[in-house]
């Protein structure tokens, strides 16, 4: 069973509509995970000499093992994005004759013996190798790979048993909360046992093969495997049967909508899309959180008092949720599209909706951004320009992927890592929409000493494409529905 | 609504989904298509929704207050807002619950709040009281009441043209009875063009005085169904290849010794019921039967 699993899971991944229909997302995804190993390794080679001048006291490897937690955290974070979840695999086969608890564990084994988990060795190995090799030969080595795996494995499971809970409900984001940032706050402690010191000796007892340090790392282990495997077993346990009461407690109406009419209407949708799916909810919030977070540094903070991360900083902090969000024009829209299709202009209110909705959007960082306006980091006429060239250029960049988009992106399940979304194409207007404005406000900078004149100009271009939304927008329009065969085609075939 | 198939050509690599060389429905019309797995059933909707590219060919709509004659659906939208169309789940907005659904529509439409709840009201007895204001998703809504959301959807704003695939699919028995009496009483009452789809051959000979036999994208068979009388035929032509299997079944079977205790082995038939049999239905790839409605 173990065997077929493994072929299934290998499978459901390569066979993925979005991954079959993406070759630049699965190109971009061996390129960022080269530039990842690559880093590993880099530092793998760099540490025992920024640890040797940094701290000349201590040997390095005792310094990396203090600092072990930072590398559960990292692991953590990346595991987050991209690990797929036993629980949800199982479902297929609840009604076949194997027990539900003998699939559970082979989707563990093999989340543990996942060639993922041996990604530090890229960094642990060089780091090894440099600096445990002349003292401890290569049991030593040996000892310290094996050690950090067994430990990294455990961290795979904490990680599942962590996002397993906060799928049930986002109030379960303490557990990581609690637990890394007790890793944190224990090796920052002032005590001399603190975590770090844990660590050191922990790593130490993997270096000289103590049973002790291997015992503690196992228990570890099997203990998170085991609490895993209960979460686990309990959440497919209720999926399955589920009789979840599904009806919404509160309908809203946004009833003041109803005096735009038909875009009112695609407005209306467009908050519930936002709303209402998984997907697009995060989605929404990280770029509102993202947008307030620069916004603060920018006010509060002289890390971006140059120039050009100045004004990059201002367009960013108004642009990013829009860049977000509609770097995926028409992706959620695939889900429903020949509904849409099937009506008369549908698709022309549906991008007004979404415009509208976005420039609304940038009231925030208008606010927001009144505080470093009073600290005098900007004036009035910056905050204008930035805010006028994100409704007007950056959008208009951003809106042309409406007529390029053609796969549909689930609303409800997120799909990343491996199953990328992600076209050249998109990657080139997001940084198009990042940075060309910056470009030419720096060129203009360059051409015209006195500075206010090149923001006059942002505004004024900014303020030209914003008054032309209704031009270039049908223009989009247009151009959707001449390539509209091709994009409903791929949003039908990458549908879930 | 009149609607005129012409040369209708579309190909997905080498299979043939539509070959059609003229067929027209006319003003009220009710037509039933009906035909096998991969008959290009909903491959035809869709290219008289325009939602897919004919390789060749083109369909024409015709409206009956003048505004349309023969106007290619790939040229303009003004057809849209007469025509109503549920063909699988990607035509419903999942994430709004029906009333919110059925007043996008509406407003989409140009329908007023009270017109909507006052069609609504036409159609309360096929929602069987598990649909209006229950504060529900519809992605969390059975098939069959997702299937009963689409085909009310698509006759919310009483179109002048009403497409729907499969409409009997995921129904209870009592919510078939029902939608095919609002169907037919739509069709009597508003002269409205009906096009639906079907593999139920009872439903669809039960409503439709007109029945499109459709195999591998080419329309066989335009049959005139008056009182049913298409359903011999349509046996007959589904029948066709069980018959077959079991005659060839029979011819293979070792002839019985002869004993005179033993029951006696059935008799094949001398002129099984195979499609070479002059009586029944063309083969597909007869080009000879695809049909229009002069054929008839």
């Amino acid at each position: 069973m173990l065997k077929d699993i493994r072929r299934q899971r290998k499978l459901s991944a390569k066979r993925h509509p979005m991954y079959q229909n993406n070759k630049f997302g699965k190109y971009f995804m061996y390129f960022f995970g080269l530039f990842w190993v690559a880093y590993l390794v880099l530092f793998g080679f760099l540490l025992p000499t920024i640890f040797r001048e940094e701290m000349p006291g201590m040997e390095p490897y005792h310094i990396l093992n203090k600092g072990m937690w930072i590398i559960f955290i990292l692991d953590f974070a990346l595991r987050f994005m991209a690990q797929k979840l036993p629980a949800s695999e199982v479902k297929p086969y609840a009604v076949l004759p194997v027990r539900k608890r003998d699939v559970i564990d082979c989707h563990l084994l093999l989340n543990g013996l996942d060639t993922y988990n041996l990604i530090w060795f890229f960094l642990l190995l060089p780091f090894g190798c440099m600096t445990l090799w002349k003292f401890f030969g290569l049991a030593g080595l040996l000892g310290f790979l094996l050690g950090y795996w067994l430990l990294i494995v455990a961290n795979g499971y904490l990680s599942a048993i962590c996002r397993t809970l906060i799928n049930e409900h986002i109030v379960w984001v303490v557990v990581p909360v609690l637990v890394y940032g007790g890793m944190i706050a224990g090796m920052l402690a002032p005590w001399k046992h603190n975590l770090g010191w844990i660590g050191m000796e922990w790593g130490e007892g993997f270096i000289q093969w103590e049973p002790l340090a291997f015992l503690a790392a196992i228990a570890v282990l099997a203990l998170l495997f085991v609490l895993c495997r209960v979460l686990q077993l309990k959440i497919v346990d209720k999926e399955i049967a589920r009789t979840k009461s599904t009806k919404l407690k509160h309908v809203r109406e946004y009833k003041f909508l109803d005096r735009f009419g038909e875009i009112g209407e695609f407005l209306r949708l467009e908050i519930k899309l936002l709303t209402r799916n998984k997907v697009p909810k995060v989605q929404f919030r990280t770029g509102l959180i993202l947008m307030i977070m620069f916004s603060v540094m920018l006010a509060f903070s002289d890390v971006y008092d140059d120039n050009f991360m100045r004004y990059f900083i201002a367009i960013y902090n108004f642009s990013v949720l829009g860049v977000m969000v509609l770097s995926q024009c028409m992706m959620f829209e695939g889900n429903y599209l020949d509904g849409l299709m099937s009506r008369k202009e549908s698709i022309l209110s549906l991008l007004k909706a979404k415009y509208y909705l976005q420039c609304a959007i940038c009231l925030v960082p208008l606010i927001v951004m009144i505080a470093p306006v009073i600290k005098g980091k900007l004036d009035v006429l910056d905050m204008f320009a930035a805010f006028f060239i994100t409704t007007g250029f950056v959008f208009f960049i951003m809106f042309q992927m409406a007529v390029y988009n053609k796969s549909t992106m689930n609303l409800n399940e997120r799909v990343m890592g491996r199953n990328s979304t992600s076209n050249w194409f998109q990657t080139l207007l997001i940084m198009g929409g990042f940075f060309l404005p910056v470009i030419v406000i720096m060129a203009l900078n360059a051409i015209f000493p006195d500075g206010r004149v090149s923001v006059w100009i942002t505004l004024a271009i900014g303020i030209a494409f914003t008054l032309a939304h209704p031009l270039w927008l049908r223009n989009v329009y247009k151009r959707f529905m001449k390539r509209r065969y091709t994009n409903m085609a791929g949003f039908r075939a990458s549908r879930p | 609504m009149i609607i005129s198939i012409n040369n209708l050509h579309k190909k997905f690599g080498s299979v043939v989904a539509a070959n059609i060389d003229s067929y027209v429905i006319g003003h009220g019309d009710m037509v039933g298509l009906v035909g096998n797995n991969g008959a290009g059933k909903t491959t035809l909707f869709r290219l008289i929704l325009d939602l897919l590219k004919a390789d060749e060919g083109n369909v024409t709509v015709s409206t009956q207050d003048g505004t349309l004659t023969d106007a290619a659906v790939t040229s303009t939208e003004d057809w849209k807002r007469h025509t109503g169309a549920f063909i699988d789940e990607s035509f419903l907005i999942d994430y709004l619950t029906p009333d919110e659904y059925f007043a996008f529509l509406g407003r989409m439409y140009g329908m007023k709040k009270e017109a909507v709840s006052e069609r609504l009201e036409h159609f309360r007895p096929f929602f069987n009281g598990e649909i209006l204001g229950e504060k529900k998703l519809i992605r969390d809504y059975s098939m069959g009441n997702k299937q009963k959301i689409g085909i009310v959807s698509a006759m919310l704003h009483s179109p002048e043209l009403l497409i729907l695939d499969e409409p009997f699919n995921f129904l209870d028995p009592s919510s078939q009875a029902i939608i095919k009496h609002l169907l037919a009483a739509y069709n009597r009452e508003t002269g409205a063009t009906v096009l639906i789809s079907s593999h139920n051959l009872d439903h669809t000979v039960e409503v439709c005085p007109r029945i499109a036999l459709l195999e591998h994208g080419v329309i066989l068979r335009d049959i005139s169904n008056v009182n049913g009388s298409a359903k011999t035929e349509l046996d007959t032509y589904f029948d066709a290849p069980v018959q077959a299997a079991e005659a060839a079944e029979a011819t293979d079977r070792p002839e019985c010794p002869e004993k005179p205790e033993k029951p006696e082995c059935p008799e094949t038939p001398e002129n099984p019921e195979t499609p070479e049999n002059p009586e029944t239905p063309e083969s597909p790839e007869n080009p000879e039967a695809s049909a229009s409605p002069e054929n008839l």
